[in-house]
């Protein structure tokens, strides 16, 4: 009898608990899906998957932008910010400087860079809280946008390049496309690369990385900069999908995208988690938008309730660590 | 000094995972007496003390005071009962002032609800000056010295009627002046009738200011003495006097070149005008207390922390220690005291951690070969006998000994010629122990260098080619292993007699074990 | 009365009137030296006009940033406070609308802030969550209801008590400014005068010692957001009567100014170190930057006025050059 217990125990302890963690999260997919298939007749429809899952496309590339940050235990509040300002840039370059759409692209996202970089000095070098330092770049990026368009929208971009946010690739919505892309790229990036691993080893201590050897200055001051690129790049499939760019395109982009990476079972803490989750949260997000607008919900009260979705996943997030004995705090 | 007991303690227990911290020790306190604490570094003085404070609770035995048996379960039940406990990092609040530190949770109130500054100013005043003491107590306790800090600490102590008062290595960082205060402070405690419970490393202390000692010596009582019935000799005795049953292997090698060489380097208090060297194919063993700066050498040397002064050379090389990356580039490599917190990322699988430190070597085209990777890890495992079911396993799950193992398979990876070890086997079992000392006698045996930090003597005199003896930021004194005594180390750690530097050299002799 | 209280806190603060001058946080230069180019260059600048203006829109972010330093100083974040401001004011808003008169609105609006820094403060003391999430989870959740209650729309204020609270004035001098000096005294009071206040420092100065010291430190730390949810809530009443609408957007992004303004008045996030008196710099550059930025013009250079959409721009960069200068000055050579 010992023999067989301990052989259980031994399995039991063997099933990585970040498996566990990620088939939580899938598992809260489902049932909501479940959930809302009962709710509402239209939501299991092939149409409306496809239009959750298009929808979620462009938000959900944000929130790979933010979990590369979150990983190393940072956060990212001015993706939304930059979003809007490298699509304002590369629309204004488009329209009012008749610049090709490549160099256009280019500008933008080099834009999303930069600002990206700004903030990875402060955070590593300065060693500015991240919250203050990221908002005051969402501040400042938001109003070089303002200050650039002066109220003004853009809009009529060259077929071209609408293609890229409104076209359909042997059938798939161009946005689904380039979502996979960049999906699949950091995924790569994240998990196959020693950039990667390096920055799981900061997330998870910084220190015990620092003192094997990581540059993790530099490596933070990199994830800023990717952070600040890859939602400079969904900013511009944005206005390439809607036609027209605006300045208040990201501002309420950013609550979902940290409510995307929690529910997908990246850990603020750092260290832990990964695309494939956020993959899973941006979807849960999108299916709690779809079902606020199925269920007749007023979109006034999505804020509201996108806030209380912050905590309770939090929350959850918080009580599942200390149930397995992880790190919290 | 009457003979009324403060404080007895019974047959304390107390037993921490994979060692007994304390077995079956007895203490007792008289009013008014000093009674100091002696013990090496592990000895359980610490132990011992947050048990009576509070904060431990023992596995068996009793506690009295004042003859009532007592049980405490939070420090501030401790505290409420009259037992005060000075720790060694201060638990003062940096920006608020000194009677408002002092009286921190009883601040004296007007109507129930203002505070009474004046009053508080006051009482503060009045409670220093019974003390010789003349601080501003309006200043802000981050811009007091240690010295004055510590001050404010015994006033706060006193501030609640304490009747015994534990001090855990007071003078650590005082200076002489400040000492001579202290003493003068803690004489007329005694007439007030308050014990005085005195952990120090310095031998010296003892019949400067103590009545009775007491000797811990890995968990058990050796002996509790008057002081004026013992000398120093007799109490090194009391503290090392240990059967040295465990066997060290060791292949000794003749010694290759200069892999490491240390000169002038200073950092801040910590260090002091430190130079040593270390060769391939030897051990260096690097001795001393607590807070000498052994540590603090360590980090210097790594890159960790920044130095003010000094050089150093690596091969010969002078590389600059700006940071841990450059070390690790010249070769260097270091398993940190702290394993869990700067060693090892806890939550990360245990193969993640073992190439941690040499990702540009093992993948230099940025991708990470799985296999390779496997590979790689696999053989770490078999080598340094890793007992994990998985190479992916949390190293959170892992025992001490083996999280140390995959610590050192991280550094074995990077191919390091030099290898710093501070503290190597602390916390770990008899069996795991025996084989990191095999891999360090290995490494040496291939020619790589050690430098080990150790606080364990018995391991210093088994394992070290050489000894630095480390005293307050510098290096003291330089063994060979065949003149070093555990007697001789403690004594130069401790300064019980040389209070002087001695550097003269040792390599004059050559090695020649078999 | 200005002689007993000198010397009570240390090193720090003799009166609240001389403290600003004994302590000058190394923006305060910066302040004086703005000031002087605005005055010097635009035109509209240096009037009383101007200056009551100027009164009356700081005396909201004086409140806000009181309340933010106090949660700094005890080593935490309150992200949610613009938006407890808001919603508060659409709370009490919409009360008078229903017929309520105008003390329950006061005391709704008001009870709003109580309810949300108990929310806040019991996430973060007692389910141990980061005050940064607690805070930002709660600016969505109230800013969101503030959003829907108010329908998106704006909701207009009528009531005599609630115009004369934000837009009357006594004597000349704008009311909200006594309600801000009155928050502000009481604050000071509370943190140099009352045991909480003390507490307040102890947890953010040394969290182990206070615990030590037999200090509940999750009750404090509830207290602190109830009490900057309270203040917020107060700002945002007055609010409604100064625009005579309760704007369900309005108090966006207020919390990073009133954190701003309390780091440039040398509020530290760590360590318990700073206090409310040098806020007061901190709130008047922001407000005299962005007051200045409005209605600059500089004839000498062409310039008649700064496009209002580059004001954010300007103001965000400032503000974070503002705070980057101010860590650089005081962590001379620190920083590797």
């Amino acid at each position: 009898m010992n023999v067989i217990a301990q052989t259980v125990k031994k399995v039991r302890l063997n099933i990585d608990i970040r498996m566990l963690n990620s088939l939580s999260r899938v598992l809260i997919l489902v049932m909501l899906s479940l959930g809302m298939s009962l709710l509402s007749p239209v939501f299991l429809t092939s149409r409306n998957i496809v239009n959750i899952i298009t929808t979620a496309s462009i938000p959900a590339i944000l929130a790979i932008a933010q979990t590369i940050v979150i990983l190393t235990a940072n956060i990212d509040l001015s993706i939304g910010s930059i979003f809007a300002i490298a699509g304002v840039t590369t629309g204004v370059l488009l329209k009012g400087g008749n610049i090709p759409a490549p160099y256009a692209v280019l500008a933008g996202l080099a834009m999303g860079a930069s600002l990206g970089f700004i903030n990875g000095l402060l955070v590593a070098v300065i060693k500015l809280p991240p919250f203050i330092a990221t908002y005051g770049v969402s501040f400042t990026a938001y109003g070089l946008a303002s200050g650039i368009l002066k109220g003004y929208v853009i809009y009529g971009f060259p077929d071209a390049f609408r293609f890229i946010g409104n076209g359909k690739f042997y059938g798939i919505p161009m946005a689904i496309i380039l979502a996979g892309i960049v999906i699949f790229l950091m995924w790569l990036l994240l998990t196959r690369t020693t950039f990667g691993r390096r920055v799981f080893a900061l997330g998870a201590n910084a220190e015990a990385a620092r003192m094997s050897g990581i540059d993790t200055k530099g490596v933070l001051i990199l994830v800023y900069v990717l952070s600040g690129f890859i939602a400079a790049f969904a900013g511009v499939v944005q206005i390439a999908r809607i036609n027209a760019a605006d300045v208040e395109l990201g501002t309420t982009l950013l609550q979902p995208t940290i409510a995307a990476v929690v529910i997908g079972g990246t850990s603020m803490y750092g260290g832990e988690g990964g695309v494939w989750g956020t993959v899973v949260g941006a979807l849960t997000m999108g299916i709690i938008q779809n079902a606020l607008i199925l269920l007749g919900v007023p979109t006034l009260w999505q804020q509201f309730i996108l806030g209380l979705f912050i905590i309770v996943a939090v929350l959850a997030d918080q009580a599942v660590r200390r149930l397995t004995g992880r790190r919290s705090n | 000094m009457s003979d009324a007991l403060l404080l007895r303690a019974e047959g304390i227990c107390k037993q921490f995972p994979g060692v007994q911290a304390l077995d079956e020790v007895n203490f007792d306190l008289r009013a008014g007496e000093v009674h100091v604490l002696l013990g090496e570094n592990g000895a359980g003085k610490s132990t011992l003390m947050k048990i009576l404070a509070g904060a431990y609770q023992p596995d068996s035995g009793k506690i009295f005071m004042n003859g009532n048996e007592i049980a405490f379960h939070t420090p501030r039940q401790a505290q409420l009962a009259g037992i005060a406990i000075i720790y060694q990092e201060f638990n003062l609040v940096p920006y608020m002032n000194v009677a408002q530190n002092i009286f921190l949770g009883r601040f004296p109130k007007r109507y129930g609800l203002f505070l009474d500054h004046k009053k508080m100013q006051a009482d503060a005043k009045k409670l220093l000056k019974s003390l010789y003491l003349d601080l501003d107590t309006t200043a802000f306790t981050f811009s007091l010295g240690t010295g004055q800090q510590q001050m404010v600490e015994v006033a706060k102590a006193l501030s609640v009627e304490s009747r015994v008062l534990i001090m855990d290595e007071p003078t650590a960082s005082l200076t002489e002046t400040e000492i001579e205060h202290l003493f003068m402070i803690i004489r007329e405690l005694k007439k007030r009738g308050i014990g005085v419970i005195y952990i120090s490393h310095r031998l010296q202390e003892v019949h400067e200011i103590g009545d009775r000692v007491t000797v811990l010596r890995d968990g058990k009582l050796i002996g509790t003495k008057d002081v004026k019935d013992v000398e120093i000799p007799d109490l090194v005795k009391m503290m090392v006097g240990r059967n040295v049953d465990k066997m060290f292997e060791r292949t000794y090698q003749p010694r290759g070149e200069e892999a490491l060489r240390v000169e002038n380097l200073g950092c801040g208090k910590k260090l002091k005008d430190v130079c040593m060297t270390l060769h391939c194919g030897e051990i260096v063993g690097l001795a001393g207390l607590v807070g000498a700066g052994r540590t603090e050498l360590a980090h210097a040397i790594f890159g960790v922390d920044p130095v003010d002064s000094g050089k150093v050379f690596v091969f010969g090389k002078e590389v600059y220690p700006s940071s841990p990356a450059q070390m690790v580039q010249a070769g260097v490599s270091l398993l940190p005291e702290d394993r869990k917190n700067q060693g090892l990322c806890l939550i990360l699988p245990t193969s993640e951690n073992m190439v941690m430190a040499s990702l540009k070597k093992l993948f230099p085209k940025f991708m990470v070969n799985n296999r390779k990777e496997k590979t790689v890890v696999m053989d770490y495992i078999q080598d340094l006998r890793i007992a994990t079911p998985s190479p992916k396993r949390i190293v959170q799950f892992l025992s001490g000994g083996t999280q140390q193992k995959v610590v050192l398979a991280k550094w074995l990876c990077t191919e390091a010629k030099i290898f710093i070890f501070d503290e190597p086997t602390r916390g770990i079992d008899v069996g795991a122990k025996a084989e990191i000392h095999g891999f360090m006698n290995e490494l040496v045996k291939n020619g790589a260098a050690v430098l080990m930090i150790s606080s364990e003597l018995p391991e210093v005199l088994g394992m070290s080619d050489r000894i630095y003896v480390m005293r307050e930021g510098q290096i003291i004194k330089e063994l060979s292993c065949e003149e070093a005594t555990q007697e001789k180390i403690i004594g130069f750690a401790m300064g019980g007699d040389s209070a002087q530097r001695d550097t003269s050299p040792v390599f004059g002799k050559e090695v020649t074990h078999a | 009365m200005l002689e007993k209280k000198k010397l009570i806190n240390g090193n720090e603060t003799k009166t609240w009137l001389i403290a600003p001058f004994k302590s000058f946080p190394p923006v305060t230069w910066v302040v004086l030296a703005i000031f002087i180019i605005f005055s010097v260059t635009s035109s509209g600048f240096f009037t009383v006009n101007n200056m009551i203006s100027i009164v009356r829109q700081g005396s909201f972010l004086w409140m806000l940033a009181t309340a933010a330093t106090i949660v700094l100083l005890s080593e935490a974040l309150d992200l949610s406070l613009g938006s407890i401001m808001t919603f508060s004011g659409v709370v009490a808003a919409l009360m008078l609308k229903s017929g309520f008169s105008a003390p329950l609105a006061l005391i709704g609006g008001i009870l709003v802030g109580v309810i949300s820094g108990t929310i806040t403060g019991f996430m973060v003391s007692k389910l141990k969550m980061p005050s940064f999430i607690a805070s930002l989870g709660m600016l969505s959740v109230v800013g969101g209801l503030a959003l829907a209650l108010a329908k998106a729309n704006q909701v207009l204020v009528t009531d005599a008590t609630f115009l004369f609270l934000g837009g009357g004035d006594i004597l000349g001098i704008p009311m909200p400014i006594f309600i801000a000096l009155a928050v502000f005294i009481f604050t000071y009071f509370m943190l140099n005068h009352t045991a909480f206040g003390r507490y307040i420092i102890a947890i953010g100065g040394n969290q182990a010692g206070a615990r030590l010291s037999g200090l509940d430190v999750e009750k404090f730390r509830w207290l602190v957001f109830v009490f900057s949810g309270t203040v917020a809530a107060i700002a945002g009443v007055v609010l409604i009567g100064r625009l005579q609408t309760a704007d369900p957007i309005v108090g966006m992004r207020w919390e990073f100014d009133a954190v701003a303004a309390s780091i440039l008045g040398g509020t530290s996030t760590k360590k318990g170190k700073g206090g409310i008196t040098g806020t007061i710099i901190g709130v008047l550059l922001i407000v005299v930057m962005r007051n200045g930025l409005n209605i600059f013009s500089f004839p000498a250079l062409n310039i008649t006025s700064v496009p209002a959409v580059w004001q954010t721009f300007v103001v965000g960069s400032a503000i974070l050059i503002a705070i980057v200068f101010d860590i650089l000055v005081r962590n001379r050579g620190k920083i590797s």
